[in-house]
């Protein structure tokens, strides 16, 4: 039965709603940014306004956003590399070995979850203030900085670790039959059987590095390293700059995550049913 | 080529003993198959072989070697696993293949075997296909390509054909028979269907609970079982058991709960009151008149036909009986009629050790 037009009406109008709540502000943003009229604060507008690229260009090279954007790309990119290498081997040794002592490692992992980034904000300050013997320095304002706190991180350590238990115990003993040392097993048969699952961590763990805040606002102190996160929060209280120049800004810090997850997004779903639908 | 020989064999799992001092050789060249209900052990005993699980005493040698210590990489063994365990994510070249690009042969040695093996398995066609575009037959092939590919000592077989439909089993039985014929590398096959024991090995070693109950060539256990659980585990239709008890001057044997009496075979000296088991095979039972000396009445239970053989399930009073014979049966539910066994084949063994008592 075809439903009336009343009820098809209030169903379209339910849509509008939704529509305008969530894509609203992402909307306002492009607009805002294309516009060349300066907006005043509570102004929203529903069409560009005197259209220009200039906001982007203001951003992008007068303001340096470029920089900021080098900085987190690097930070993501290494960290992301890192954070899947590392998770993709201690999820092998979970899913894969046993032994003494696998279900404490479990729990410490699983540790790192449970606290808040702000309660470890002050010790990690710490460690990572902490001069190396020898060479007598430290990591505090490097990238490294950035980069090694975010390497193990326990979401795809565990997303890993279920796909890879999935992997049928007799691939692996064909394997080692086959001659296969314990690297050739897992870098050619466990590896790419969990592809999919690798694809969602990638984008998870590239989105969680790249929206990193407050660990770059610890452990950088050299405005030439923060990262493109840290930078809006800076010229979010700069009162020299539009909030047209504002928002292009943000749409440029937004623009990588977009990219990566256009990229892997066939992986990505992949990934997310698999996760779904196994026993 | 390699012989295989176990010697003393026990493994553990905790406090769980699941191989009991196994030993067993296997000739170079031979056919062997390892055969018993689930739990008995036998896969642990392959994977023992192969090195996939460690002793917990004893020695395991192939091809003379001592290999109890080492890894399943260093045996020189290859394995047809249950599940195919074919690479997923690789082309069937690239399963075949897998072992030799590990040992970073020339890559024209590992087209050149590669393509052989698949000429001889029927597979060129499939070479770039991956895993799941196969049917259950072709996966099993590609799994069996794969082992002879690396032309290995010791072929070992874990109940490669459990997953196929019953035609296709025995169609791919005879293809593991021919390619034995031809390869004539020891192989060991696990199974629990003694009709895939009975056609493909020359030589079968029946476990039970850990422990070898029997080693013989299939006619050696079919005829000559040395207890009753080989007796019951080898032949379909299974053998009809009769409890009985050696009557008066050990001149017949008298079936428990019943006036079945039979006359005792020739060669057997048996103490009179000594409790037996009677082991009759279903084809060693024929037809006779009613009231005829040594017969069996019965009343027809059932019949089972599957064309060329006919089984008849009949109630008697010593038990439920199977009969079967090449001939058809107009025989129906209820029918009675009388039965008696050759008294020659009979098989007769101690009710308390379950041996087989032997004929003097």
């Amino acid at each position: 039965m075809q439903p009336s037009f009343a009820v098809r009406a209030a169903r379209i109008l339910l849509y509008l709603i939704i529509l305008a709540i969530f894509v609203g502000p992402f909307w306002g943003i492009i607009v805002t940014a294309l516009s060349g009229l300066v907006i005043k604060p509570g102004q929203l507008l529903l069409l560009p306004v005197q259209p220009t690229l200039a906001n982007f260009k203001t951003a992008l090279i007068d303001m340096q956003v470029w920089r900021y954007l080098l900085n987190s790309l690097v930070v993501a990119i290494l960290g992301t590399a890192l954070q899947v290498a590392v998770s993709a081997l201690a999820a092998y040794a979970l899913a894969r070995r046993r032994f003494r002592g696998a279900a404490i490692v479990s729990l410490l992992v699983l540790s790192t979850m449970m606290l808040p980034e702000e309660v470890i904000s002050i010790p990690l300050y710490l460690v990572v203030q902490a001069r190396f013997p020898v060479i007598d320095a430290s990591i505090y304002n490097t990238y490294a900085a950035m980069i090694l706190p975010v390497v193990g991180w326990a979401f795809s350590i565990f997303m890993l670790t279920e796909f890879m238990r999935a992997v049928p115990k007799e691939l692996e003993e064909a394997a080692r039959i086959d001659g296969a040392n314990e690297w050739q097993i897992f870098a050619n048969v466990v590896l790419p059987l969990v592809r999919p699952a690798l694809g969602t961590v990638v984008i998870f763990g590239f989105i969680m590095i790249w929206d990193q805040y407050l660990l770059p606002l610890v452990v950088v102190s050299d405005k030439q390293l923060f990262t493109i996160p840290v930078m809006l929060g800076m010229l979010r209280v700069d009162e020299t700059i539009t909030p047209n120049v504002f928002v292009a800004a943000t749409l440029l810090a937004m623009a990588p995550t977009i990219i990566c997850y256009l990229l892997l997004q066939k992986q990505f779903n992949r990934g997310i049913m698999a996760g779904a639908v196994k026993g | 080529m390699g012989a295989v020989s176990l010697k003393g064999v026990s493994k553990s799992f905790g406090a769980v003993e699941v191989i009991r001092n196994v030993s067993v050789e296997i000739a170079e060249g031979e056919f062997c198959v390892l055969i018993g209900p689930s739990g008995s052990g036998k896969s642990t005993l392959l994977r023992i072989i192969a090195g996939l699980e460690d002793v917990t005493d004893g020695e395991v040698r192939i091809g003379g070697r001592d290999v109890t210590e080492l890894a399943a990489k260093e045996r020189d063994i290859a394995m047809v696993f249950q599940s195919y365990a074919l690479y997923p994510q690789m082309t069937v070249r690239e399963n075949m293949s897998f072992a030799l690009r590990l040992k970073h042969r020339p890559k024209d040695e590992i087209r050149r075997k590669t393509d052989e093996v698949a000429q001889m398995l029927g597979l060129e066609a499939l070479l770039d296909r991956l895993p799941k575009e196969l049917s259950g037959g072709q996966r099993q092939r590609v799994a069996m390509g794969r082992a002879i590919v690396r032309d290995p000592s010791v072929f070992l077989f874990d109940e490669p054909l459990s997953n196929l439909d019953a035609k296709l089993r025995t169609q791919v039985r005879g293809e593991i028979r021919d390619l034995h014929r031809r390869i004539g590398t020891t192989s060991v096959y696990v199974t629990h269907d003694q009709v895939e024991a009975m056609t493909m090995g020359q030589k079968i070693v029946v476990l039970r609970d850990g422990r070898v109950e029997q080693v013989g060539t299939p006619l050696e256990l079919y005829d000559r079982p040395d207890s009753v659980f080989v007796a019951g585990f080898i032949g379909s239709p299974a053998i009809n058991m009769l409890p009985a008890m050696v009557g008066p001057e050990a001149k017949t044997l008298h079936a428990a709960r019943s006036e079945i009496v039979l006359p005792m075979p020739d060669g057997y000296r048996l103490e009179s009151g000594r409790e037996v088991l009677i082991g009759i095979r279903p084809e060693h039972l024929e037809t006779v008149a009613a009231g005829a000396a040594g017969s069996i009445v019965c009343a027809v239970d059932a019949v089972e036909s599957t064309g060329s053989d006919t089984t008849v399930i009949c109630d008697s009073p010593a038990g439920k009986m199977l009969v079967s014979s090449k001939q058809r049966s107009q025989a129906r539910t209820g029918d009675l009629f009388a039965l008696r066994p050759d008294g020659e084949k009979l098989l007769i063994f101690d009710k308390a050790s379950q041996a087989r008592i032997v004929r003097a």
